[in-house]
């Protein structure tokens, strides 16, 4: 299945996806809610579960099981939301796929030569160290502008849209001479 | 002296009979077999821009799997 419908002469430039660095901190958040029963256990044993024998450690077992499969579902659910959000940057427009949750999308895009500016943002120390920052490409429409936040080396994804969107603008001058 | 929260967390648990775990697990296994068939479409959607996808999903049903699994032998060990 194709991600978006491209038109006659369309080509994908690039995929663009956010850094991967969110989603390994949603992972570690995921880990320690998946222990946090186990640490709970530990420590008030001697308190709450000192009466507890093997048949009732069984049902413990069960349903911190279940609570398990919730956490493993949750952290595919966070991969889904990182893997889906992406923006296509072909040699026309631009266009950006935002997941909410499991059931909703956002798709909106914009044509290049719509574009009036490709601003980045780099905060802090960690993401000027990983390269991760937020891209906004301003349109001519008020209100419009394009947001990708958290998003893999800016820089180089900036280039790449101002290329392409150089060369979309020279073949738009080159019709136009050629048509005069 | 045994603690009074403690006798009765290990009473609560006594009165939780085997067929109250195989209806909570079956609940649960119609619940993630909804959410799997969701999850798994989605990751297959865009499957053509990154093959990660298929261990991702080997990952999932893997997961699922032993969980269900462990889940199981915990009823029929608790049923004995």
């Amino acid at each position: 299945m194709k991600i978006i419908k491209l038109e006659e002469n369309e080509e994908v430039i690039k995929i663009i996806r956010k850094h991967w660095l969110p989603m390994v901190f949603s992972l570690v958040v995921s880990i320690f809610v998946a222990i946090a029963p186990i640490v709970f256990f530990v420590l008030l044993k001697k308190i709450i579960f000192s009466n507890i024998t093997l048949q009732n450690l069984y049902v413990l077992v069960f349903f911190y099981l279940i609570y398990l499969i919730f956490v493993w579902i949750s952290i595919f659910i966070s991969w889904i939301n990182y893997y889906l959000d992406i923006w296509v940057l072909t040699n026309k427009k631009i266009v950006d796929i935002e997941q909410i949750g499991l059931f909703s999308r956002k798709v909106s895009s914009i044509r290049l030569d719509r574009i009036q500016d490709v601003k980045i943002e780099v905060l802090g120390l960690i993401n000027t160290f990983l390269k991760i920052g937020n891209i906004r490409v301003q349109t001519a429409a008020q209100g419009e502008d394009f947001i990708i936040k958290t998003a893999s080396n800016p820089e180089q994804i900036k280039q790449s849209i101002m290329k392409a969107y150089t060369e979309e603008e020279e073949k738009t001058k080159t019709v136009k001479i050629e048509k005069k | 002296m045994n603690n009074p929260i403690a006798f009765s967390i290990s009473n609560l648990l006594n009165y939780i009979q085997p067929v109250y775990l195989e209806v909570i697990l079956t609940l649960v296994f119609i619940f993630v077999l909804i959410f799997s068939i969701i999850i798994l479409f989605h990751l297959n959607k865009y499957r053509d821009y990154n093959p990660v996808t298929i261990l991702v999903e080997i990952l999932y049903l893997l997961g699922i799997i032993i969980f269900f699994s462990l889940s199981f032998i915990c009823v029929n060990l608790y049923s004995l």
